[in-house]
């Protein structure tokens, strides 16, 4: 109610900073809509077009409108507000080289300069006034209101995700596709020309025996350098070393991925006498590399949270430097130790072009870690190019992507679970 | 006196609202009229090998003239020589030859004959790390290697002993299962029944094949064969042990000796006119064959 009120009402009064904060993103979206984009193809995004439009115009004349109610004015003030309009409409009457033309120019220029520095720049009257009390606060409506709206579109943005992955996946979900086959099967046929099949286990197998091998290698150097970072480091090497983390964070997945099929590959083949590089391996080196600037930061963040009374009291029991680590640090640590790791996990089961890149891209039961394997991100990235959009490989590849939805679900659910275990013991 | 603002509200949106529509019928008038008399189009469509290639001369193309527009859908040479048949396309794209039947039939529907362009050629050539001893193989072979529960896993299997791989197993490299050079190289071997082992290096595109190559010793694998490097070797082709072997060079893809190649057609109804024979000129020329050969395809001429 509050929140229609800050929109739509013309009564009341509102702030300079109100003002400005709603009609700012007004003007720039139909700055942009009118100069760049093309009108909506067919007749129904046309109304919704012209429609949102309208709503905007509405809010714009309400807040005004409110303005010169919080200068007390009344709002027949809004009149000068549609002066660009009229003049727009002369402009179609009047030729262009005339001095109408010029002239008309000119009046809504500083019409619209005019209407802008009194409503956006004067402050209103002191104290109340015949529109309603002093109007010293009112934007932090306005402020609440776009907060609100941050927090809402992060909920809407998910469920639209996965509903546009699910309708482009379903049809074939619910009618033909065979899910026990497609969860159990090795064979990733979908090209086939008379024996389509599409099994995903060998892929799953792939992805989960990645990611195990990444954070095998990632949870302990990144725990590890996060006790360092946060107990033992001098101040001043502590700011190097998190820049460095940082910057190891900022490299792109690409170049990861590229260090995996020609460096790594090398070192792989001379270090174990491989006959290829691109393995589970160096995937799993390359994702490690990856996580650990996550686990690290996160992991640095927990343990600094932990109250220094904590250390102090275990010190004045005379317990040593590691006692305190392992007994106190960690324990009292351990929700934002695990969060690190899970998210650790989840950025390497997420992660596409570096494995797709390193990993050998095979269809493949691993039975080690010098095989070469693929993973299901890699598939979706390699084959979605190419398919015929709408078709049964296609909507496969969207199931693949709902698999990895609930695979992402499952971890984060045991996550929470694990974590509100954790608290409650 | 409550009912003041709202008064004005109603009155200026209906004045926005005229305005506006007045602005969106004029601007949308003007945008149709443009598009009838300025712009004309060629419709374009076939085979899904031939897609890119299409779609790449269709934007350089549309660089050179303002006034055409080239519309490429893909879809397979059949839907490409069936829109011909129909009348619906102007071009159609396709990496097999027309049928004699078609011909008839496209005769026989729209009173004109297809016209044939040859536009360059698919080649794939079988590569192997350059310090491998081998220097042929045979289609069967490569089917035995290639193919679904086939018989040639080791080096050693083909007569070589390929020194450099110490484990003798052969590395198989392909490219992901819906590539159109993954799906020639399986017809060429394998026909229209058999499907691919897996288990292969499914890389993602033409050079990182050759690439992974150079680097190791165990692998075979195909590619465009423009894009060999220092690094890796082309092996001679025959389709038959009893069979001349021929290398993968372009005098033997325009002789059609080379097995693994094909011509890419393009049939027009009647002979071209107008905006689409100057497209399929263009096409021909040492402009359009650059194209061809930046996406991998072997050109008309070297240029």
């Amino acid at each position: 109610m509050k929140f229609i009120h800050i929109l739509f009402s013309i009564n009341g009064r509102i702030n300079r900073a109100g003002w400005w904060l709603l009609n700012l993103p007004i003007f720039v979206t139909i700055a942009i809509s009118i100069t760049t984009f093309d009108f909506p193809a067919t007749l129904f995004l046309e109304h919704i077009h012209l429609l949102l439009l309208l709503g905007l115009v509405w809010i714009h004349i309400a807040v005004s409108a409110r303005r010169w109610h919080d200068k007390d004015k009344s709002a027949w003030w809004l009149l000068f507000h549609i002066t660009p309009l009229i003049c727009s409409i002369c402009v179609y009457a009047a030729k262009p080289p005339s001095v109408w033309w010029d002239l008309i120019h000119v009046i809504t220029v500083v019409t619209c300069l005019w209407t802008c520095v009194e409503l956006g720049l004067f402050k209103g009257t002191a104290g109340g006034n015949q529109y309603g009390p002093d109007s010293e606060t009112s934007s932090e409506t306005v402020i609440d209101f776009y907060i609100s709206i941050c927090g809402i579109s992060a909920i809407l943005f998910v469920f639209g995700i996965f509903f546009f992955v699910f309708k482009e996946g379903a049809g074939f979900l619910f009618s033909g596709l065979n899910i026990w086959e497609f969860l159990t099967s090795e064979e990733w046929y979908p090209t086939s020309l008379n024996n389509k099949r599409y099994g995903t286990f060998a892929l799953v197998l792939g992805t989960f025996s990645v990611t195990a091998l990444a954070m095998l290698l990632a949870v302990p150097f990144g725990l590890g350098a996060a006790i360092y970072v946060s107990e033992f480091c001098s101040p001043k090497l502590k700011e190097t070393f998190k820049i460095v983390i940082e910057f190891l964070a900022a490299i792109p997945s690409v170049v990861w991925g590229f260090i995996g099929l020609t460096l790594m590959n090398e070192m792989i083949i001379k270090v174990f006498n491989a006959a290829i590089g691109l393995t589970m391996l160096n995937g799993g080196i390359m994702l490690a590399l990856m996580s650990v600037p996550i686990i690290v930061s996160i992991a640095e963040d927990a343990l600094k949270a932990v109250p220094d009374s904590y250390r102090e009291a275990a010190e004045a029991l005379g317990a040593t430097r590691w006692q305190v680590i392992y007994r106190v640090l960690l324990p009292a640590a351990k929700n934002g130790l695990l969060a690190a790791v899970l998210l650790g996990a989840a950025r390497s089961i997420g992660e596409t072009m570096a494995v797709l890149m390193a990993t050998g891209h095979s269809v493949n039961i691993p039975d080690g870690p010098l095989s070469w394997i693929r993973t299901l991100t890699a598939t979706i990235a390699a084959e979605l190019g190419e398919v015929a959009k709408g078709g049964e490989h296609y909507q496969v590849l969207f199931i693949i992507g709902i698999l990895l939805f609930t695979i992402t679900f499952i971890v984060n659910l045991i996550a929470d679970l694990v974590i509100k275990g954790i608290r409650q013991s | 006196m409550k009912y003041r603002g709202l008064i004005i509200y109603v009155a200026l949106s209906i004045l926005v609202f005229s305005i506006y529509g007045f602005v969106i019928r004029d601007s949308s008038s003007e945008k149709q009229s443009g598009g009838e008399s300025g712009q004309s189009i060629i419709k374009n469509k076939g085979s899904d090998t031939m897609v890119n290639l299409a779609q790449a001369w269709a934007e350089a193309y549309s660089d050179i003239s303002d006034t055409v527009s080239v519309e490429v859908s893909g879809g397979g040479s059949g839907t490409g020589v069936a829109a011909l048949i129909n009348g619906t396309v102007d071009i159609a794209n396709c990496s097999r030859q027309i049928k004699p039947k078609e011909k008839d039939e496209a005769q026989k529907n729209t009173g004109k004959e297809p016209i044939e362009f040859i536009v360059g050629y698919d080649a794939l050539a079988v590569y192997v790390h350059k310090d491998n001893p081998l220097d042929r193989i045979t289609i069967p072979e490569l089917a035995e290697i290639y193919g679904e529960e086939g018989e040639i896993t080791l080096w050693h299997q083909l007569g070589t002993a390929n020194a450099g791989c110490h484990s003798d197993k052969i590395i198989r490299i392909s490219r992901q299962s819906n590539s159109g050079t993954y799906f020639y190289f399986r017809e060429a071997l394998l026909g229209k029944d058999r499907d691919f082992e897996l288990g292969s290096l499914d890389l993602h595109g033409s050079k990182d094949v050759v690439e992974v190559i150079g680097r190791t010793h165990c692998a075979i694998g195909y590619s465009g064969m423009g894009y060999a490097t220092d690094h890796v070797k082309m092996l001679e082709v025959a389709t038959a042990s009893d069979q001349p072997y021929f290398a993968p060079n372009l005098e033997n893809v325009i002789a059609k000796t080379y097995p693994i190649a094909r011509p890419l057609y393009m049939y027009s109804l009647g002979e071209p006119t107008g905006q689409a024979k100057a497209y399929l000129d263009w096409i021909l020329s040492s402009e359009g064959q650059k194209i061809v050969e930046e996406l991998g395809f072997v050109p008309l001429t070297r240029n």
